[in-house]
């Protein structure tokens, strides 16, 4: 007599379980869904601005372009950080003003250089390929720049949650296998080596305005 | 003598000096990494300086004609002629490295475009499923652990490691035109400079648009595209985001600045 009831019992108790089961299976989900799209978004954000960009380009001048993107490249990279990377050592050796100076023109070497690098539009389009979890809560995705005709270029960035944990922000690209964090590093540790750090500012300066005048 | 001879005893010449080169600094070097220092960057960099210069006046555009004169589809031709000349060095390092389904795809990828593909003329192979990959002695001595040494800026050929240029060998006895005796052989290997050439003007350019520093520029450009190759588009994660610790970068990520 006593079997039917614990049987139902039984039952019931399971589907309770099973149903939170289920609903914490669904929420763990939600979360980390929610969480991976809040970590891609920065790359998404930028490829689609690249892409709109090079569909402008070929009514649109350089200066225009240039201001397009501009809030997509504040808004998704770390400059500050990217350029504490860069310098190095140096990094300390310099003022505020000169540290502030040096991450206000890296800004415009960054927008003057994708907007100078994607100036025609063929149907290129990005490829997501894969999220990676990297040391100290940081993220690497793997992209791919498909161009018909011509061979795809792998992109990929290293995104990391800036210091007030506010947002996910862009800190390393790698294209094709090459570290532009890495490539700078060595670059810039160079110029100021030979021509000290205001030799280094004036060619930044320099670049910028040869890419803008080609 | 004859021309052919002056030509045949050119290339032995060239080879020894290339082995002697490899072999003493690979004796020298040892196992040690010393690319990252740029040991012999006065020299390097003497060798960077003639290369540009020579490049500037003269082969690159010579390359840039040819490209304004030459229609798309004889460009690629001529670069899948030249591709599967040099393709059983290809097939040989992915076999010393193990890669046998590798080794099997470029060997069928080989006679596909020998064949069909009239002697190399087109790439048929590609579109059946035999992808074009990238290997070479270099690589396969990275794979069995040998160090990459010092960083060679050598004249003509470019950026280097001691490891690298080793591939010089296999690559060019392996290479048909090797034992070709012909009054054609210097005609026929201009024409595969100036096509390489022409195939990195895109890269040349974005160079020198971007890099304050050509000599650096190029150097560390070489090493990590060596080491992406060597793990076949796939290098380990770990070590990706090392630069970050290295100064302990986090110290002032600091807020956004107005721009300019």
């Amino acid at each position: 007599m006593n079997m039917v009831p614990n049987k139902k019992y039984r039952r019931s108790v399971f589907q309770v379980v099973l149903f939170f089961n289920l609903l914490i299976f669904a929420c763990v989900s939600f979360a980390d869904e929610e969480q991976i799209q809040e970590i891609k978004y920065p790359i998404e954000k930028l490829h689609e601005t690249l892409i709109n960009m090079m569909v402008l380009s070929d009514s649109t001048k350089f200066n225009k372009r240039y201001n397009f993107l501009k809030p997509t490249i504040v808004e998704n990279f770390n400059i500050p950080l990217i350029s504490k990377v860069i310098l190095g050592r140096h990094w300390k050796t310099i003022s505020k003003e000169e540290k502030d100076k040096f991450i206000n023109l890296f800004n415009q070497l960054t927008i003057t250089t994708y907007v100078s690098r994607f100036d025609s539009y063929k149907n290129q389009n990005f490829k997501n390929i894969s999220l990676q979890k990297l040391k100290k809560n940081r993220y690497l995705i793997k992209t791919e720049f498909v161009r018909p005709k011509e061979k795809s270029v792998s992109f990929d960035y290293i995104v990391q949650k800036d210091k007030n944990g506010e947002k996910w922000r862009i800190i390393s690209v790698i294209a094709e296998g090459v570290n532009d964090l890495s490539l700078k590093r060595a670059e810039y540790a160079s110029i100021i080596k030979k021509y000290g750090f205001d030799g280094l500012i004036a060619k930044l300066e320099q670049k910028i305005h040869d890419s803008r005048e080609n | 003598m004859n021309s052919f001879s002056y030509q045949k005893i050119f290339k032995h010449i060239v080879l020894l000096i290339m082995l002697s080169i490899i072999t003493g600094c690979a004796t020298t070097q040892n196992t040690e990494n010393y690319a990252k220092d740029d040991t012999l960057e006065p020299a390097n960099r003497v060798f960077f300086d003639v290369n540009e210069t020579l490049d500037k006046a003269l082969i690159k555009p010579i390359a840039e004609t040819y490209v304004e004169f030459t229609p798309n589809y004889i460009r690629s031709s001529v670069t899948n002629f030249f591709d599967n000349l040099a393709y059983l060095n290809v097939i040989l390092n992915d076999l010393l490295q193990g890669k046998l389904e590798q080794g099997f795809s470029d060997i069928m990828r080989f006679v596909t475009n020998t064949t069909i593909g009239v002697g190399g003329l087109f790439d048929p192979a590609t579109t059946i499923g035999f992808p074009e990959h990238e290997e070479d002695f270099g690589q396969t001595l990275a794979v069995w652990g040998v160090d990459e040494g010092s960083y060679l800026y050598i004249p003509f050929f470019g950026p280097n490691t001691v490891r690298d240029s080793t591939d010089f060998v296999p690559s060019t006895l392996l290479n048909p035109f090797y034992y070709i005796s012909s009054t054609m052989l210097f005609p026929i290997s201009a024409i595969n400079a100036v096509n390489k050439r022409a195939n990195l003007l895109e890269a040349s350019n974005i160079r020198d648009e971007a890099a304050v520093d050509p000599y650096s520029f190029t150097r560390e450009a070489y090493l990590q595209q060596r080491d992406y190759l060597i793990h076949d588009g796939n290098p380990p994660i770990s070590g990706y985001d090392d630069i970050f610790d290295i100064d302990d970068s986090q110290d002032d990520d600091g807020g956004m600045l107005k721009i300019d």
